[in-house]
């Protein structure tokens, strides 16, 4: 009996998710976008600023990437606008960013010079600041091009590449870094010739990458595949003109055991399966993606109890037939909403996933000329989008919108707050969103100069 | 007070895996969340990776650190850690989440628990709880805990009081060590802590004030007998069944090392390394190759151009520039080098790319820096030395010449200016000896750097063929019945031979003429295609709209060909005859690379090509059968020359260049 005591009496110090998360108060309610690895400290409450991973536009402002601050508190006198900017040095083909476990550093990759540039996020959270580049990432790694995805692992980060510096095709690797930024490992796609112990289980083993995220409970990681830097460097109109150039797209995604890194199962998923995002119940155990090319919605679940894991594709998304491209897709934290943006119409559309075999379309908006990337809090009220999907692939002349928008959801309909143009602020290309606070970090805004000393937020 | 939690109740490990229902309460806000404890209360519900078939890579070095011990003595950590395998916890026994501080006491008496059965390996390993609050675990505190002297009863939100507890916690009396360490103030212990990456902060109350708990994450470490980091452990996988194999895989990793040397092996294959063979077919079935496979052998290059094989006339060689074996070197280096290029991302070798017929056979045109479009394809570097006229449209003279125009195109390499281009090679410190020996002391310069790149490229010669084979050589059954009959048609019925010129002791099937075949001239006056069919994915086609493409692409570069270079309105168009040897290898084919395989090409030229006004006259109807085309195909596969693997393991030999800059 004192064991069921022990186990459902409330408690109110006791953590709620499987990672030990940094908490600057007693009483609190989670809060965070929802496409973070589960390892990854919590933000307490409202987010304060959203940082946005900019790519830098020649002849537009200093012409440089950038991380973007941009304050979202509406109890800010800042609210909705950039209060900071921190320009890296050159076009860098900036695209995807994740901090480490602990917060308090934010590494964002650059697809093109294959730089990380690893920004302070905990100093003052109002301001990201550059700390630390890494500029040896290809060598370190025997050659991987392309950092993408920087996913936080406890005191490490694993990097998933994209490309390769031998003939910029799609063969590529993950890479391990520790949170300080030395290089500890290279973990190569399984390929026909060296499946490194993994099962082919359909017709495909390309070696391609993209995405990359875990189910520690399950023990299980799982890498999706998009194409190589010739491609996704290249004018978009080229490219689908180009038939050659159309072929070099993933066609698979590898299951990986988390704890050994090691490849246990390549399976087929056709048309360049990009964003990864798992279910954060503890009772679910699924994830979903959806490929650029195809425009499906895929279900990754278990097959069986053998530990296997199958790909299946569950949803039309919108109609194939007029290719929408979708891009970066946003779980609810109740697993019940799969948020998918298409960057060719520019339309985020809702599904209901609560029967994850039948997700059903249940909203649709325009929110602009392109869409890229939707970032969601973690009560799910506020969603964030921004335009630009890669330097040479965004929308040319009036229907290249680049802008952080921000929209309030209240469950049936989306009203939008704020919405900053990039361009008119002669800041470039807005794609990836990470969102901070100064809660993670037992501050409160009045301690920060220049700051609103009313902004406390873990008050 | 509050005291570790330690349990051995296996039952409520089970039972403790049960799903959790609390509230959470926030501005009057109450929401159950149901969450789960630690897996390290209980069973893994997944298979435990064998020990043995995994890695551990050092994650850095196991800083030393000057610490208390349980008896008030200063020791180290380096001498506590004692050459054993040393799980290392940073806690606080105050600490009351049940995921943090007592999740790791709990999973080391499991451990402890559980290295009672195997003496041996318990000799061989210990633990260690390292205390971030000096304040309340004073050696003192900690060395009661140690003894296993304190009921922890009082533990706030852990009414265990009735539970089993295994308190017996006695390190002296157990096979493994359990050790206990503090530091006398927060100042001894900050460095500590920042050498461990162990970020804590102190929780506050609503008001804002100091509690005696820490947020922390929480973080034990794996350390080896050499004090090397080899795992992080979060709560996630924070179990003894993963520690102790972890333990158990380090112990083996010795055995594990000398497996992988013995896969090592070289593979040169002729294409990309992942093929897309029969892709326009549902039936598709990837053939890839692994990268690290990706080994060659060094060749003598210079006695290819000493003497060229058969089918091929003497290499020209400027006399300004003789080949030498250290120019070949230093030329080779620079081809494959990455930093030659603005931002450290393409070196020649990128759209020349050896397996790929020293082109690429995965793009119609190149791209270059940032990803810019370059109008034409990337032509083949295979004897490359015989060309009079480089570039598709002849603008260039001599190869010396030529290695500058990538160099500095502002869609190729990008590289701002011939000084620095020279400056760049210059601050490379690998360069300088080379470029010593090769050019008798001088350094980089306009000329030596245009000299050595020449240089490698010149020895790219390769013949020797099947076809050279069977015409110079004689040999009756060097190619087959259908590429006889191809040879044939080449210079009877397909005319080809007209601007594919053959010699009598040589053939370097080029005129090395400029010609106005209709293709180019199509590109530019055709009306596009409202909309195309393409292949998006292994077998499955779309029609994409020329609208879209539009939408996203910009213009396609003009391209008029000589013109360009004259101005000369007859010149429009016209386009250098390519060497056919090798021409199997190099796809996708003409200046546009806008045609796919060999079978189109001969088709094209079958239908005439595209009439224009500046058409060459040698381009004429053809009326080939299907048969004739495939024997002409045939025998264009014939010319595929003997070292074709000899140069690309040579290639794969060079350094790519990403060292740091």
């Amino acid at each position: 009996m004192k064991i069921k005591k022990f186990i459902t009496q409330p408690l109110k110090l006791m953590l709620p998710l499987l990672a030990a998360t940094m908490l600057a108060g007693p009483a609190t309610v989670i809060a965070d976008e929802t496409c973070m690895s589960p390892y990854m400290a919590k933000i307490v409450g409202q987010e304060d600023f959203v940082y946005v991973w900019t790519l830098g536009v020649e002849g537009l402002g200093d012409g440089q990437d950038k991380m973007v601050t941009v304050s979202v508190n509406p109890d800010a006198k800042t609210y909705g606008q950039v209060v900071a900017s921190e320009s890296v040095g050159g076009r860098n083909e900036a695209h995807h960013s994740g901090f480490t476990d602990d917060r308090k550093f934010l590494w964002a990759g650059a697809l093109d010079s294959n730089k990380i540039f690893i920004f302070d996020v905990h100093t003052n959270p109002a301001k990201a600041t550059l700390v630390k580049t890494i500029d040896d990432f290809v060598s370190k790694s025997g050659g991987v091009v392309g950092p993408h995805t920087t996913y936080a692992m406890p005191g490490r980060m694993i990097v998933s590449g994209l490309s390769n510096n031998k003939d910029h095709g799609g063969r590529t690797a993950l890479v391990e870094y520790t949170n300080g930024g030395e290089y500890i490992e290279t973990y190569w796609m399984p390929t026909d010739d060296n499946l490194q112990g993994a099962v082919k289980e359909g017709q495909f083993a390309d070696g391609y990458g993209y995405d990359l995220r875990a189910l520690p409970s399950r023990n299980v990681m799982f890498t999706s595949s998009f194409t190589g830097w010739s491609n996704y460097m290249m004018d978009f109109g080229q490219m689908l003109g180009d038939p050659e150039a159309m072929k070099r797209f993933g066609n698979t995604m590898v299951v990986w055991d988390l704890h050994t890194r090691k490849a246990k199962q390549v399976l087929d998923v056709p048309g360049a399966p990009l964003e990864i995002r798992c279910t954060w119940k503890a009772e679910n155990n699924y994830c979903f993606t959806t490929t650029a090319l195809t425009s499906q919605i895929v279900l990754l679940e278990e097959d069986g109890t053998e530990g296997k894991w199958k790909a299946t594709s569950v949803s039309d998304i919108g109609n194939p037939a007029d290719i929408p491209l979708p891009v970066d897709i946003s779980i609810s934290s109740d697993d019940s909403l799969l948020w998918v943006n298409t960057f060719l119409d520019g339309k985020t559309r809702g599904f209901d996933i609560t029967d994850p075999h039948n997700p059903t379309q249940v909203y649709e908006k325009q929110i602009g000329n392109q869409v890229n990337m939707v970032s969601s809090s973690w009560d799910g009220k506020r969603l964030y989008y921004t335009t630009s999907l890669l330097g040479n692939w965004d929308k040319k002349a009036e229907d290249n919108d680049q802008f952080l928008k921000l929209y309030h959801w209240d469950g049936k309909e989306m009203t939008e707050q704020f919405s900053i143009d990039f361009i008119e602020a002669k800041l470039g290309r807005a794609h990836q969103m990470r969102f901070g606070a100064y809660s993670l970090y037992g501050k409160t805004a009045s301690l920060e100069q220049g700051q609103d000393t009313d902004l406390a937020l873990n008050r | 007070m509050k005291y570790p939690v330690v349990i051995t109740s296996i039952v409520f490990f089970s039972l403790a895996l049960n799903s959790l229902g609390y509230a959470d309460e926030q501005a009057g806000d109450k929401k159950l969340q149901v969450e789960l404890l630690a897996p390290g209360y209980g069973e893994l519900n997944f298979e435990v990776p064998k020990a043995g078939s995994y890695k551990l890579p050092a994650l850095g070095y196991a800083k030393d650190a000057k610490v208390l011990n349980t008896d008030n003595e200063y020791v180290t950590f380096h001498n506590t850690f004692d050459k054993k395998y040393t799980v290392l916890s940073f806690m606080y026994t105050q600490c009351d989440d049940v995921n943090g501080c007592p999740l790791t006491n709990v999973v080391f008496n499991r451990i402890r628990s559980e290295m009672e059965k195997t003496p041996e390996l318990a000799k061989k390993m210990q633990l260690v709880s390292m205390s971030f609050d000096p304040k309340n675990d004073t050696p003192a505190v900690l060395k009661k805990i140690s003894m296993g002297g304190m009921d922890h009863s009082q533990h706030e939100g852990h009414d265990m009081s009735n539970m089993d507890h295994d308190m017996s916690s006695d390190s002296n009396n157990q096979a493994m060590q359990w050790h206990y360490l503090t530091t006398n103030s927060q100042q001894s212990l900050m460095p500590i802590l920042n050498d461990y990456n162990q970020a804590i902060q102190n929780k506050t109350d609503e008001n804002g004030e100091e509690l005696s708990t820490f947020s922390h994450i929480l973080r034990v470490y794996l350390v080896d007998t050499e004090n090397n980091l080899r795992n992080i452990y979060s709560t996630a996988f924070l179990h003894p069944d993963i520690i102790i194999n972890d333990i158990k895989t380090l112990i083996l990793e010795d055995k594990m090392s000398s497996v992988d040397t013995l896969q090592a092996k070289t593979i040169v294959r002729m294409g990309p390394g992942d093929s897309k063979k029969g892709y326009d077919t549902l039936n598709y079935k990837t053939d890839s190759l692994a990268l690290t496979e990706r080994k060659g052998q060094q060749t003598d290059l210079k006695k290819l151009i000493i003497s060229p094989p058969l089918g091929l006339p003497k290499v020209p060689v400027p006399a300004d520039n003789p080949v030498t074996e250290s120019k070949i070197q230093l030329g080779k280096k620079l081809f494959y080098d990455r930093r030659l290029s603005l931002n450290n991302t393409v070196s020649c070798a990128m759209c020349h790319i050896a397996e790929q017929g020293f082109t690429n056979n995965e793009l119609q045109k190149s791209i270059g820096f940032e990803g810019r479009s370059v109008k034409r394809n990337a032509p083949t570097m295979y004897n490359v030395a015989y060309y009079e006229q480089l570039f598709h449209d002849g603008r260039e003279s001599t190869l010396e010449n030529q290695v500058w125009q990538p160099l500095l195109a502002h869609n190729e390499m990008a590289l701002p200016s011939i000084g620095q281009v020279i400056a760049k090679i210059k601050s490379l410190e690998d360069y300088n000896a080379m470029f010593e020996q090769a050019f008798d002391g001088q350094q980089a310069d306009v000329k030596t750097i245009g000299e050595s790149i020449a240089s490698y490229e010149r020895t790219l010669v390769s013949a020797n063929s099947p076809f050279d084979k069977w015409y110079f050589g004689k040999e009756t059954d060097a190619i087959s019945e259908s590429a006889q009959r191809g040879f044939k048609l080449f210079g009877g019925k397909g005319q080809c031979i007209a601007c594919h010129t053959i010699k009598e002791d040589h053939a370097l099937f080029t005129d090395n003429q400029l010609h106005n075949t209709g293709l180019g001239w199509n590109v530019a006056m055709r009306k596009e295609p409202e909309k195309e069919r393409m292949l998006i994915a292994p077998g499955i086609y779309m029609d994409i709209k020329k609208s879209t493409k539009d939408e996203v692409g910009h213009k396609a570069l003009a391209d008029l060909g000589r013109y360009e270079i004259t101005q000369n309105p007859d010149d429009r168009w016209r386009y250098r005859t390519p060497i056919l040897r090798n021409v199997a290898l190099t796809a996708p084919y003409m200046h546009d690379g806008s045609i796919a395989s060999l079978e189109a090409v001969v088709e094209f030229y079958n239908q005439g090509g595209f009439k224009n006004k500046n058409q060459s006259p040698l381009i004429n109807k053809l009326n080939l059968t299907t048969d004739e085309v495939q024997d002409i195909v045939s025998f264009l596969k014939t010319l595929t020359g003997d070292n074709v693997s000899e140069l690309v393991s040579d290639a794969y030999t060079a350094p790519v260049g990403d060292t740091r800059h």
